[in-house]
Protein backbone atom coordinates (compact mmCIF):
# COMPACT_ATOMS: atom_id res chain seq x y z
CA UNK A 1 0.00 0.00 0.00
CA UNK A 2 1.95 3.15 -0.98
CA UNK A 3 1.45 6.64 0.96
CA UNK A 4 -1.37 8.10 -1.17
CA UNK A 5 -3.48 4.15 -0.02
CA UNK A 6 -2.52 4.77 3.49
CA UNK A 7 -3.61 8.52 3.86
CA UNK A 8 -6.78 7.69 2.06
CA UNK A 9 -6.98 4.07 4.45
CA UNK A 10 -6.51 6.84 7.51
CA UNK A 11 -9.40 8.87 6.15
CA UNK A 12 -11.73 6.03 5.96
CA UNK A 13 -10.95 4.52 9.10
CA UNK A 14 -12.18 7.18 11.06
CA UNK A 15 -15.44 7.24 9.76
CA UNK A 16 -18.79 5.49 11.39
CA UNK A 17 -20.63 4.05 8.84
CA UNK A 18 -23.44 1.90 10.47
CA UNK A 19 -22.90 -1.51 8.78
CA UNK A 20 -24.64 -3.86 10.78
CA UNK A 21 -26.90 -6.09 9.38
CA UNK A 22 -30.69 -6.52 10.51
CA UNK A 23 -31.13 -10.68 11.91
CA UNK A 24 -35.24 -9.61 10.76
CA UNK A 25 -33.87 -8.69 7.43
CA UNK A 26 -31.49 -11.54 7.20
CA UNK A 27 -34.30 -14.18 8.71
CA UNK A 28 -37.28 -12.65 6.54
CA UNK A 29 -35.06 -12.86 2.79
CA UNK A 30 -34.37 -16.41 4.15
CA UNK A 31 -37.66 -17.49 3.91
CA UNK A 32 -38.30 -15.81 0.52
CA UNK A 33 -35.02 -17.20 -0.96
CA UNK A 34 -36.38 -20.73 -0.03
CA UNK A 35 -39.54 -20.28 -1.67
CA UNK A 36 -37.96 -18.63 -4.80
CA UNK A 37 -35.48 -21.75 -4.59
CA UNK A 38 -38.52 -24.37 -4.33
CA UNK A 39 -40.31 -22.88 -7.40
CA UNK A 40 -38.21 -22.24 -9.80
CA UNK A 41 -35.78 -24.81 -9.32
CA UNK A 42 -37.62 -27.07 -11.75
CA UNK A 43 -38.18 -24.80 -14.56
CA UNK A 44 -34.76 -23.34 -13.99
CA UNK A 45 -33.01 -26.72 -14.54
CA UNK A 46 -35.17 -27.64 -17.51
CA UNK A 47 -34.48 -24.32 -18.91
CA UNK A 48 -30.82 -24.10 -19.16
CA UNK A 49 -30.86 -28.00 -19.54
CA UNK A 50 -31.97 -27.20 -23.21
CA UNK A 51 -30.56 -23.68 -23.95
CA UNK A 52 -26.65 -24.81 -22.36
CA UNK A 53 -26.26 -28.23 -25.03
CA UNK A 54 -25.46 -27.59 -28.12
CA UNK A 55 -27.48 -30.38 -28.89
CA UNK A 56 -30.46 -30.40 -27.22
CA UNK A 57 -30.84 -26.74 -28.40
CA UNK A 58 -31.04 -28.14 -32.21
CA UNK A 59 -33.18 -30.45 -31.21
CA UNK A 60 -35.55 -27.94 -29.41
CA UNK A 61 -35.33 -25.96 -32.64
CA UNK A 62 -36.01 -29.11 -34.18
CA UNK A 63 -39.13 -30.03 -32.77
CA UNK A 64 -40.66 -26.25 -32.75
CA UNK A 65 -39.81 -26.36 -36.62
CA UNK A 66 -41.88 -29.28 -37.51
CA UNK A 67 -44.70 -28.69 -35.17
CA UNK A 68 -45.34 -25.30 -36.18
CA UNK A 69 -44.08 -26.14 -39.91
CA UNK A 70 -45.27 -29.47 -40.63
CA UNK A 71 -48.20 -29.62 -38.19
CA UNK A 72 -47.02 -32.83 -37.19
CA UNK A 73 -48.10 -34.03 -33.92
CA UNK A 74 -45.61 -36.00 -31.90
CA UNK A 75 -47.74 -37.57 -29.11
CA UNK A 76 -48.57 -41.22 -28.73
CA UNK A 77 -52.30 -41.22 -29.17
CA UNK A 78 -52.43 -38.01 -31.04
CA UNK A 79 -53.87 -38.79 -34.22
CA UNK A 80 -53.32 -42.86 -34.20
CA UNK A 81 -54.67 -45.55 -32.28
CA UNK A 82 -51.47 -47.47 -32.36
CA UNK A 83 -50.15 -44.94 -30.18
CA UNK A 84 -53.20 -45.01 -27.43
CA UNK A 85 -51.27 -47.92 -25.57
CA UNK A 86 -53.68 -46.55 -22.48
CA UNK A 87 -56.48 -48.53 -24.39
CA UNK A 88 -54.88 -51.78 -24.45
CA UNK A 89 -55.23 -54.36 -21.08
CA UNK A 90 -53.80 -52.90 -18.19
CA UNK A 91 -52.26 -55.67 -16.97
CA UNK A 92 -49.38 -55.20 -19.49
CA UNK A 93 -48.66 -51.84 -19.42
CA UNK A 94 -49.52 -51.53 -16.08
CA UNK A 95 -46.42 -53.72 -15.42
CA UNK A 96 -44.27 -51.91 -17.80
CA UNK A 97 -44.89 -48.77 -15.21
CA UNK A 98 -44.23 -50.31 -11.80
CA UNK A 99 -41.10 -51.91 -13.26
CA UNK A 100 -40.05 -48.77 -14.18
CA UNK A 101 -40.78 -47.31 -11.12
CA UNK A 102 -38.58 -50.11 -9.65
CA UNK A 103 -35.76 -48.36 -11.28
CA UNK A 104 -35.40 -44.93 -10.21
CA UNK A 105 -33.17 -44.09 -7.49
CA UNK A 106 -35.28 -40.60 -6.39
CA UNK A 107 -38.45 -39.13 -7.17
CA UNK A 108 -39.69 -35.58 -5.98
CA UNK A 109 -42.84 -34.00 -5.96
CA UNK A 110 -44.80 -30.96 -4.44
CA UNK A 111 -48.06 -32.14 -2.35
CA UNK A 112 -51.17 -29.91 -2.37
CA UNK A 113 -54.28 -30.00 -0.12
CA UNK A 114 -57.35 -28.50 -1.17
CA UNK A 115 -60.60 -28.22 1.07
CA UNK A 116 -63.73 -29.00 -1.28
CA UNK A 117 -67.17 -27.55 0.84
CA UNK A 118 -70.77 -28.95 0.75
CA UNK A 119 -71.60 -26.86 -2.20
CA UNK A 120 -68.73 -27.92 -3.91
CA UNK A 121 -66.74 -24.77 -3.87
CA UNK A 122 -62.66 -25.49 -3.43
CA UNK A 123 -60.48 -23.59 -1.00
CA UNK A 124 -56.80 -24.18 -1.58
CA UNK A 125 -54.91 -24.48 1.53
CA UNK A 126 -51.92 -22.39 1.86
CA UNK A 127 -49.65 -25.23 3.18
CA UNK A 128 -47.95 -27.47 0.57
CA UNK A 129 -45.09 -30.06 0.34
CA UNK A 130 -41.94 -30.67 -1.47
CA UNK A 131 -41.65 -34.74 -0.90
CA UNK A 132 -38.63 -36.25 -1.37
CA UNK A 133 -38.43 -40.12 -1.98
CA UNK A 134 -35.38 -42.67 -2.47
CA UNK A 135 -35.43 -46.48 -1.90
CA UNK A 136 -35.00 -45.84 1.59
CA UNK A 137 -35.43 -42.51 3.16
CA UNK A 138 -37.67 -39.75 2.88
CA UNK A 139 -37.88 -35.90 3.49
CA UNK A 140 -40.60 -33.60 3.35
CA UNK A 141 -39.84 -29.77 3.18
CA UNK A 142 -43.61 -28.07 4.72
CA UNK A 143 -43.59 -24.53 3.54
CA UNK A 144 -46.72 -21.87 4.93
CA UNK A 145 -47.37 -20.23 1.81
CA UNK A 146 -43.88 -18.29 0.97
CA UNK A 147 -42.10 -19.06 4.30
CA UNK A 148 -40.49 -22.82 4.40
CA UNK A 149 -41.90 -23.54 7.92
CA UNK A 150 -40.50 -27.54 8.54
CA UNK A 151 -38.15 -30.16 7.48
CA UNK A 152 -38.18 -33.70 7.96
CA UNK A 153 -36.90 -36.60 7.62
CA UNK A 154 -37.55 -40.03 7.51
CA UNK A 155 -34.02 -42.36 7.43
CA UNK A 156 -33.31 -46.08 8.39
CA UNK A 157 -31.97 -46.31 11.94
CA UNK A 158 -30.88 -49.94 12.65
CA UNK A 159 -34.17 -51.42 12.18
CA UNK A 160 -36.19 -48.95 12.69
CA UNK A 161 -36.53 -45.73 11.72
CA UNK A 162 -35.31 -42.23 12.73
CA UNK A 163 -37.76 -39.19 12.38
CA UNK A 164 -35.60 -35.86 12.71
CA UNK A 165 -37.69 -32.71 11.81
CA UNK A 166 -37.04 -28.92 12.57
CA UNK A 167 -38.98 -25.78 12.39
CA UNK A 168 -37.56 -22.51 11.05
CA UNK A 169 -40.90 -20.58 12.63
CA UNK A 170 -40.23 -21.59 16.40
CA UNK A 171 -36.55 -22.84 15.55
CA UNK A 172 -36.64 -26.03 17.27
CA UNK A 173 -36.13 -29.80 16.25
CA UNK A 174 -36.79 -32.79 17.22
CA UNK A 175 -35.48 -36.21 16.96
CA UNK A 176 -37.39 -39.34 17.52
CA UNK A 177 -36.32 -42.67 16.79
CA UNK A 178 -38.67 -46.41 16.67
CA UNK A 179 -40.32 -48.57 13.78
CA UNK A 180 -42.51 -46.29 11.61
CA UNK A 181 -42.62 -44.93 8.26
CA UNK A 182 -43.25 -42.25 5.74
CA UNK A 183 -46.70 -43.47 5.44
CA UNK A 184 -49.50 -42.21 2.87
CA UNK A 185 -47.14 -39.21 2.13
CA UNK A 186 -44.96 -42.19 -0.35
CA UNK A 187 -45.96 -40.60 -3.38
CA UNK A 188 -44.36 -43.55 -5.28
CA UNK A 189 -46.13 -46.27 -3.23
CA UNK A 190 -49.33 -44.25 -4.07
CA UNK A 191 -48.51 -44.67 -8.04
CA UNK A 192 -47.90 -48.42 -6.98
CA UNK A 193 -50.77 -48.62 -5.49
CA UNK A 194 -53.13 -46.83 -8.10
CA UNK A 195 -51.36 -48.54 -11.27
CA UNK A 196 -51.98 -51.79 -9.42
CA UNK A 197 -55.76 -51.70 -9.11
CA UNK A 198 -56.13 -49.88 -12.71
CA UNK A 199 -57.82 -53.02 -13.64
CA UNK A 200 -60.93 -52.38 -11.74
CA UNK A 201 -60.65 -48.41 -12.99
CA UNK A 202 -63.88 -46.76 -13.06
CA UNK A 203 -63.66 -44.84 -15.99
CA UNK A 204 -61.27 -43.30 -18.29
CA UNK A 205 -60.62 -39.52 -17.90
CA UNK A 206 -59.30 -39.09 -21.19
CA UNK A 207 -56.39 -36.58 -22.80
CA UNK A 208 -55.16 -33.42 -21.34
CA UNK A 209 -52.03 -30.94 -21.33
CA UNK A 210 -51.27 -31.26 -17.50
CA UNK A 211 -47.57 -29.09 -16.61
CA UNK A 212 -47.27 -29.50 -20.41
CA UNK A 213 -46.71 -32.91 -21.07
CA UNK A 214 -49.97 -34.41 -22.98
CA UNK A 215 -51.50 -36.99 -20.08
CA UNK A 216 -54.33 -39.38 -20.20
CA UNK A 217 -55.79 -40.58 -16.83
CA UNK A 218 -57.99 -42.98 -14.56
CA UNK A 219 -60.28 -42.65 -12.63
CA UNK A 220 -60.29 -45.46 -9.57
CA UNK A 221 -62.15 -46.09 -6.48
CA UNK A 222 -60.44 -47.04 -3.21
CA UNK A 223 -61.17 -50.17 -1.75
CA UNK A 224 -62.64 -49.02 1.35
CA UNK A 225 -65.66 -47.92 2.45
CA UNK A 226 -65.09 -44.07 2.33
CA UNK A 227 -66.38 -42.06 -0.81
CA UNK A 228 -62.37 -41.49 -1.49
CA UNK A 229 -61.99 -41.91 -5.23
CA UNK A 230 -57.73 -41.74 -6.80
CA UNK A 231 -57.42 -40.34 -10.05
CA UNK A 232 -53.91 -40.86 -11.94
CA UNK A 233 -52.65 -39.18 -15.04
CA UNK A 234 -50.06 -40.81 -17.17
CA UNK A 235 -47.50 -38.95 -19.80
CA UNK A 236 -48.84 -40.34 -22.74
CA UNK A 237 -45.21 -40.42 -24.05
CA UNK A 238 -42.75 -42.10 -21.09
CA UNK A 239 -45.81 -43.58 -19.22
CA UNK A 240 -44.99 -42.12 -15.95
CA UNK A 241 -47.32 -40.70 -13.57
CA UNK A 242 -48.07 -36.86 -13.67
CA UNK A 243 -50.43 -36.12 -11.62
CA UNK A 244 -51.97 -38.46 -8.59
CA UNK A 245 -55.41 -36.85 -7.04
CA UNK A 246 -56.95 -38.24 -3.70
CA UNK A 247 -60.37 -37.09 -3.62
CA UNK A 248 -63.11 -37.32 -1.07
CA UNK A 249 -61.13 -37.86 2.32
CA UNK A 250 -63.01 -37.05 5.40
CA UNK A 251 -61.90 -34.12 7.66
CA UNK A 252 -61.69 -34.72 11.01
CA UNK A 253 -64.96 -33.49 12.88
CA UNK A 254 -65.96 -31.51 10.01
CA UNK A 255 -68.55 -33.37 7.97
CA UNK A 256 -69.61 -30.42 5.46
CA UNK A 257 -66.18 -30.84 4.06
CA UNK A 258 -63.70 -33.33 2.44
CA UNK A 259 -60.43 -33.14 1.38
CA UNK A 260 -58.44 -33.72 -2.17
CA UNK A 261 -54.75 -34.23 -1.96
CA UNK A 262 -53.09 -33.26 -5.17
CA UNK A 263 -49.44 -34.87 -5.81
CA UNK A 264 -47.96 -33.51 -9.04
CA UNK A 265 -44.65 -31.92 -10.30
CA UNK A 266 -42.82 -35.38 -10.38
CA UNK A 267 -39.17 -35.37 -11.06
CA UNK A 268 -37.56 -38.62 -11.47
CA UNK A 269 -34.14 -39.52 -10.83
CA UNK A 270 -33.76 -35.61 -9.86
CA UNK A 271 -29.62 -35.81 -8.85
CA UNK A 272 -30.13 -35.15 -5.76
CA UNK A 273 -26.61 -35.07 -3.29
CA UNK A 274 -26.66 -37.63 -1.34
CA UNK A 275 -27.08 -35.58 2.07
CA UNK A 276 -30.70 -34.67 0.78
CA UNK A 277 -31.48 -37.23 3.45
CA UNK A 278 -29.13 -36.68 6.01
CA UNK A 279 -30.84 -35.11 8.84
CA UNK A 280 -29.47 -31.65 9.85
CA UNK A 281 -29.64 -29.12 12.54
CA UNK A 282 -29.04 -25.47 12.24
CA UNK A 283 -27.21 -24.12 15.16
CA UNK A 284 -29.06 -22.46 17.39
CA UNK A 285 -32.07 -24.43 17.18
CA UNK A 286 -33.51 -25.73 20.75
CA UNK A 287 -34.98 -29.19 21.37
CA UNK A 288 -38.30 -29.19 21.62
CA UNK A 289 -41.44 -31.97 21.27
CA UNK A 290 -44.11 -30.90 18.61
CA UNK A 291 -46.26 -31.56 21.54
CA UNK A 292 -44.97 -28.56 23.68
CA UNK A 293 -44.50 -26.18 20.47
CA UNK A 294 -48.39 -26.67 19.82
CA UNK A 295 -48.90 -26.11 23.52
CA UNK A 296 -46.96 -22.69 22.75
CA UNK A 297 -48.56 -21.85 19.85
CA UNK A 298 -51.94 -22.20 21.15
CA UNK A 299 -50.95 -20.17 24.53
CA UNK B 1 -51.13 -39.93 7.74
CA UNK B 2 -47.25 -40.19 9.28
CA UNK B 3 -47.14 -43.69 11.39
CA UNK B 4 -44.82 -43.61 14.32
CA UNK B 5 -44.98 -46.26 16.33
CA UNK B 6 -42.86 -46.89 19.46
CA UNK B 7 -41.48 -44.86 22.12
CA UNK B 8 -39.20 -42.50 22.24
CA UNK B 9 -36.32 -43.70 23.46
CA UNK B 10 -33.50 -42.11 21.92
CA UNK B 11 -32.63 -38.79 21.76
CA UNK B 12 -30.06 -37.47 19.35
CA UNK B 13 -28.63 -33.96 18.41
CA UNK B 14 -27.81 -33.91 14.95
CA UNK B 15 -25.74 -30.80 13.98
CA UNK B 16 -22.87 -29.42 11.31
CA UNK B 17 -19.95 -31.36 11.42
CA UNK B 18 -18.12 -28.20 12.31
CA UNK B 19 -14.59 -30.79 12.34
CA UNK B 20 -15.08 -31.21 9.10
CA UNK B 21 -15.85 -27.89 7.94
CA UNK B 22 -13.13 -27.13 5.08
CA UNK B 23 -14.34 -30.80 3.46
CA UNK B 24 -17.88 -29.19 4.04
CA UNK B 25 -16.53 -25.68 2.49
CA UNK B 26 -15.69 -27.00 -0.78
CA UNK B 27 -18.81 -29.10 -1.62
CA UNK B 28 -21.33 -26.87 -0.13
CA UNK B 29 -21.94 -24.64 -3.07
CA UNK B 30 -22.50 -27.83 -5.01
CA UNK B 31 -25.40 -29.09 -2.76
CA UNK B 32 -26.68 -25.94 -2.47
CA UNK B 33 -27.90 -26.07 -6.36
CA UNK B 34 -30.51 -29.05 -5.11
CA UNK B 35 -30.51 -28.89 -1.43
CA UNK B 36 -32.33 -26.11 0.82
CA UNK B 37 -30.73 -27.09 3.61
CA UNK B 38 -27.05 -26.24 2.13
CA UNK B 39 -28.23 -23.16 0.16
CA UNK B 40 -29.41 -21.66 4.05
CA UNK B 41 -25.42 -22.52 5.13
CA UNK B 42 -24.45 -20.90 2.16
CA UNK B 43 -26.90 -17.63 2.50
CA UNK B 44 -25.89 -17.46 6.29
CA UNK B 45 -21.93 -17.64 5.79
CA UNK B 46 -22.26 -14.46 2.75
CA UNK B 47 -25.35 -12.73 4.19
CA UNK B 48 -23.46 -10.59 6.37
CA UNK B 49 -20.60 -9.80 3.98
CA UNK B 50 -22.58 -8.80 0.94
CA UNK B 51 -25.17 -6.21 3.55
CA UNK B 52 -22.24 -4.64 4.42
CA UNK B 53 -20.59 -4.62 0.84
CA UNK B 54 -23.80 -2.67 -0.72
CA UNK B 55 -23.88 -0.25 2.42
CA UNK B 56 -20.30 0.64 1.80
CA UNK B 57 -21.33 1.05 -2.12
CA UNK B 58 -24.59 3.28 -1.34
CA UNK B 59 -24.02 4.74 2.24
CA UNK B 60 -27.78 3.78 2.69
CA UNK B 61 -29.02 0.50 5.06
CA UNK B 62 -32.77 0.57 3.19
CA UNK B 63 -30.98 0.54 -0.12
CA UNK B 64 -28.48 -2.03 0.43
CA UNK B 65 -31.06 -4.30 2.05
CA UNK B 66 -33.03 -4.39 -1.27
CA UNK B 67 -30.04 -4.90 -3.18
CA UNK B 68 -28.61 -7.50 -1.21
CA UNK B 69 -32.12 -9.22 -1.59
CA UNK B 70 -31.54 -9.17 -5.29
CA UNK B 71 -28.09 -10.37 -5.25
CA UNK B 72 -28.99 -13.65 -3.69
CA UNK B 73 -32.34 -13.81 -5.68
CA UNK B 74 -30.04 -13.84 -8.37
CA UNK B 75 -27.54 -16.58 -6.98
CA UNK B 76 -30.73 -18.53 -6.96
CA UNK B 77 -31.05 -18.36 -10.38
CA UNK B 78 -28.01 -19.01 -11.57
CA UNK B 79 -26.34 -21.60 -9.19
CA UNK B 80 -26.97 -24.25 -11.02
CA UNK B 81 -24.47 -22.86 -13.26
CA UNK B 82 -21.80 -22.01 -11.09
CA UNK B 83 -18.85 -24.19 -10.90
CA UNK B 84 -16.37 -23.89 -8.34
CA UNK B 85 -15.40 -23.63 -4.47
CA UNK B 86 -16.38 -21.78 -2.09
CA UNK B 87 -13.44 -19.16 -2.73
CA UNK B 88 -14.36 -18.82 -6.43
CA UNK B 89 -17.99 -18.65 -5.19
CA UNK B 90 -16.92 -15.69 -2.70
CA UNK B 91 -15.73 -13.36 -5.89
CA UNK B 92 -18.70 -14.67 -7.59
CA UNK B 93 -21.26 -13.32 -5.23
CA UNK B 94 -19.05 -9.86 -5.05
CA UNK B 95 -19.57 -9.98 -9.10
CA UNK B 96 -22.90 -10.33 -8.42
CA UNK B 97 -23.24 -7.90 -5.61
CA UNK B 98 -21.13 -5.30 -8.00
CA UNK B 99 -23.48 -5.45 -11.00
CA UNK B 100 -26.45 -5.28 -9.12
CA UNK B 101 -25.39 -1.79 -7.28
CA UNK B 102 -23.79 -0.62 -10.55
CA UNK B 103 -27.27 -1.27 -11.82
CA UNK B 104 -29.27 0.43 -9.10
CA UNK B 105 -27.27 3.17 -9.18
CA UNK B 106 -26.79 3.63 -13.10
CA UNK B 107 -30.38 5.45 -13.17
CA UNK B 108 -29.16 9.56 -12.78
CA UNK B 109 -32.32 9.85 -10.44
CA UNK B 110 -31.98 7.23 -8.44
CA UNK B 111 -28.00 7.64 -7.84
CA UNK B 112 -29.47 12.11 -7.28
CA UNK B 113 -31.96 10.64 -4.62
CA UNK B 114 -29.39 8.58 -2.96
CA UNK B 115 -27.00 11.24 -2.78
CA UNK B 116 -30.16 13.50 -1.66
CA UNK B 117 -31.48 11.45 1.45
CA UNK B 118 -27.74 10.05 2.66
CA UNK B 119 -27.08 13.68 2.95
CA UNK B 120 -30.13 14.74 4.63
CA UNK B 121 -30.03 11.55 6.77
CA UNK B 122 -25.80 12.04 7.64
CA UNK B 123 -26.84 15.88 8.84
CA UNK B 124 -29.57 15.04 11.04
CA UNK B 125 -28.10 12.17 12.58
CA UNK B 126 -24.75 13.39 13.18
CA UNK B 127 -25.86 17.31 14.41
CA UNK B 128 -24.13 16.63 17.45
CA UNK B 129 -20.63 15.44 16.15
CA UNK B 130 -20.07 17.63 13.10
CA UNK B 131 -16.63 16.07 12.26
CA UNK B 132 -17.68 12.65 11.03
CA UNK B 133 -20.72 13.57 9.66
CA UNK B 134 -18.78 16.22 7.74
CA UNK B 135 -16.15 13.29 6.48
CA UNK B 136 -18.97 10.67 6.03
CA UNK B 137 -20.40 13.16 3.45
CA UNK B 138 -17.18 14.24 1.82
CA UNK B 139 -16.22 10.99 1.58
CA UNK B 140 -20.00 10.23 -0.32
CA UNK B 141 -20.26 12.93 -2.50
CA UNK B 142 -16.28 12.23 -3.52
CA UNK B 143 -17.25 8.32 -4.16
CA UNK B 144 -20.33 8.68 -6.17
CA UNK B 145 -18.14 11.70 -8.41
CA UNK B 146 -16.30 8.46 -9.66
CA UNK B 147 -17.36 5.98 -12.47
CA UNK B 148 -18.97 2.51 -11.00
CA UNK B 149 -15.61 0.68 -11.57
CA UNK B 150 -13.92 3.09 -9.53
CA UNK B 151 -16.23 3.25 -6.76
CA UNK B 152 -16.11 -1.01 -6.79
CA UNK B 153 -12.54 -0.79 -6.38
CA UNK B 154 -12.39 1.80 -3.58
CA UNK B 155 -15.08 0.20 -1.56
CA UNK B 156 -13.58 -3.59 -2.33
CA UNK B 157 -10.10 -1.75 -1.73
CA UNK B 158 -10.67 -0.04 1.83
CA UNK B 159 -13.50 -1.33 3.40
CA UNK B 160 -13.50 -4.81 2.09
CA UNK B 161 -9.45 -4.92 2.89
CA UNK B 162 -9.11 -7.03 -0.61
CA UNK B 163 -5.43 -7.57 -2.17
CA UNK B 164 -5.56 -6.26 -5.75
CA UNK B 165 -5.30 -9.77 -6.61
CA UNK B 166 -8.41 -10.79 -5.42
CA UNK B 167 -10.18 -7.10 -6.87
CA UNK B 168 -8.69 -7.98 -9.85
CA UNK B 169 -10.62 -11.45 -9.77
CA UNK B 170 -13.91 -10.50 -8.54
CA UNK B 171 -14.32 -7.85 -11.78
CA UNK B 172 -12.42 -10.47 -14.31
CA UNK B 173 -9.31 -7.99 -14.64
CA UNK B 174 -6.01 -8.20 -13.45
CA UNK B 175 -4.13 -7.30 -10.87
CA UNK B 176 -2.17 -4.67 -12.92
CA UNK B 177 -5.06 -2.93 -14.43
CA UNK B 178 -6.91 -2.65 -11.32
CA UNK B 179 -3.64 -0.91 -9.74
CA UNK B 180 -3.60 1.90 -12.17
CA UNK B 181 -7.72 2.09 -11.93
CA UNK B 182 -7.00 2.30 -8.35
CA UNK B 183 -4.09 4.96 -8.44
CA UNK B 184 -6.77 6.80 -10.87
CA UNK B 185 -9.59 6.47 -8.42
CA UNK B 186 -7.08 8.17 -5.58
CA UNK B 187 -6.34 11.10 -7.74
CA UNK B 188 -9.82 11.99 -8.54
CA UNK B 189 -10.84 11.40 -4.76
CA UNK B 190 -7.80 13.02 -3.42
CA UNK B 191 -8.96 16.68 -5.43
CA UNK B 192 -12.44 16.27 -3.35
CA UNK B 193 -10.93 15.27 -0.20
CA UNK B 194 -8.03 17.73 -0.11
CA UNK B 195 -8.87 19.43 2.66
CA UNK B 196 -9.51 16.50 4.46
CA UNK B 197 -5.68 15.86 3.04
CA UNK B 198 -4.35 18.95 3.93
CA UNK B 199 -5.90 18.66 7.75
CA UNK B 200 -5.14 15.51 7.94
CA UNK B 201 -1.64 16.46 7.23
CA UNK B 202 -0.94 19.27 8.84
CA UNK B 203 -1.96 17.51 12.09
CA UNK B 204 0.65 14.44 11.37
Amino acid sequence: MNDNEKQFKDFVSNIKLDDTPDTNHRDMLERNLLCAMAKQSRQIKIRRFIMKSQITKFAAAAVIAIVVLGGITFWPGGGSDNGQWWLGPPAAWGQEILASLDTFKAVTCHEQTVFVMSDGSEHTSLTWNILYVSRDSYRRDIYDDDFLREIQWYVPDGGGTLHHSIRYDTKSYFTHSGEGSFGNYDPVERMRSCVSRLDSADRLLGEEVIDGYNCVGFEISADNSEDRVDCIWFDTETKLPVRIEIRGLSVTDQPDKTLTIIQDQFDYNPGLSADTFIPQTPEGFIHAHPDEIKAATEK
Amino acid sequence: MVMIVGTCKLRRVISVDTGSKVNDDSQLVARACHDSTAFVQLYHSHYDAVFRYCVHRLFDRQMAEDVTSEVFLKVIENIDGFKGNEKQFRCWLYRIATNTVNNYLRKTARRKRILKVACEQTNSRFADCEEPADKLALLREAVFTLKPRYQTIITLRFFENMKLTEIAEVLGSSPGTVRSQLTRALVKLRKVLTAEFTEKSEVN
